[in-house]
């Protein structure tokens, strides 16, 4: 690969790969987020319950 | 088939059916992806006029395509959210912006990247560039909207609303090349002529071809995960969602 382009090129992959990586991993962080909040409130609606 | 898209459209089903279809979506992309990587850095040959730089191409390419696509995506599925009053549809365009977004900024971007070693500058206000601009303030004002309500089928209306407005961008985008002159180079590929006959070598084409494939198997998983997040904290209180969260 010519050198004069090099740093481009490579800019953009590692770009594209931030960006493949942010939109794989968010999903997975809101889920267990997601799950655990709701975990929790059905724990508290279970104590009330009692 | 119509009962089973009927089916599909239910919160569980449609849940079940992501959890399910998801992983392939994500293998597979991840595959394609990386031969069309790998072909596009080390196999293609260099371009007889801008050399190495045109590799940028294996992932502007696919990130501009899908920026285009998702949000004329968007803008279907708002059609259905306010016509049908689905509320999977609703889910759907919420879900894309920001997958959206991220591929319009990544668009721009690796098209700077491009843009300094061939044209010298990083930036023009030219056509293809502004209106690619345009688009990713349309799908933040689409972020922006659904945030800013407190009930979210609400929201997502007013997003369905700016999706179905914003749409009259999407073929600016796409033909602004054509409709004035540009320092972009014209379609080569998503173009009735560009499939008669290709304007790109074959050995630069099918690393293409793969990559494009891989990014949007890629946007598929994502978009089903968003999905199921945002259908599962709407869903909280049914019984079902209470079983998912507690397996």
């Amino acid at each position: 690969m010519n050198p004069k382009y090099a740093l481009f090129i490579w800019s953009s992959y590692a770009l594209a790969l931030a960006v493949v990586l942010w939109n794989a991993y968010t999903p997975h962080l809101r889920r267990n987020d997601l799950k655990r909040r709701l975990s929790e409130s059905l724990e508290e609606s279970g104590d009330h319950e009692e | 088939m119509w009962t089973w898209f009927h089916q599909l459209a239910s919160p569980p089903t449609f849940y079940r059916f992501a959890d399910v279809l998801a992983p392939w979506l994500l293998g597979l992309a991840a595959l394609l992806i990386g031969v069309g990587v790998y072909g596009g850095l080390f196999l293609a040959p260099p371009d007889y006029q801008q050399g190495d730089a045109f590799r940028i191409i294996y992932v502007h390419v696919p990130a501009a395509a899908l920026s285009l696509s998702i949000y004329t995506l968007m803008a279907v599925a708002g059609g259905i959210a306010l016509i049908w009053r689905m509320k999977l549809a609703e889910v759907a365009v919420v879900a894309a912006a920001p997958v959206g977004a991220s591929f319009t900024a990544l668009a721009l971007l690796t098209g700077m990247l491009w843009g300094k070693p061939t044209w010298g500058a990083y930036w023009v206000w030219d056509a293809r560039l502004t209106s690619e601009l345009v688009l990713l303030f349309l799908y933040a004002g689409v972020i922006g909207l659904n945030q800013a309500y407190a009930d979210p089928r609400a929201g997502a209306r007013a997003c369905a609303w700016l999706a179905l407005v914003g749409v009259i961008n999407v073929p600016i985008v796409h033909f602004s090349v054509t409709w004035w002159n540009s320092l972009h180079q014209g379609a080569s590929i998503l173009s009735v002529d560009g499939i008669r006959n290709p304007k790109i070598s074959g050995d630069m084409l099918w690393p293409l071809l793969v990559s494009l494939g891989g990014f949007y198997l890629f946007f598929g998983a994502v978009w089903l995960r968003r999905m199921q997040n945002e259908v599962l904290w709407r869903e909280r209180n049914a019984r079902w969602a209470q079983q998912t969260v507690a397996a």
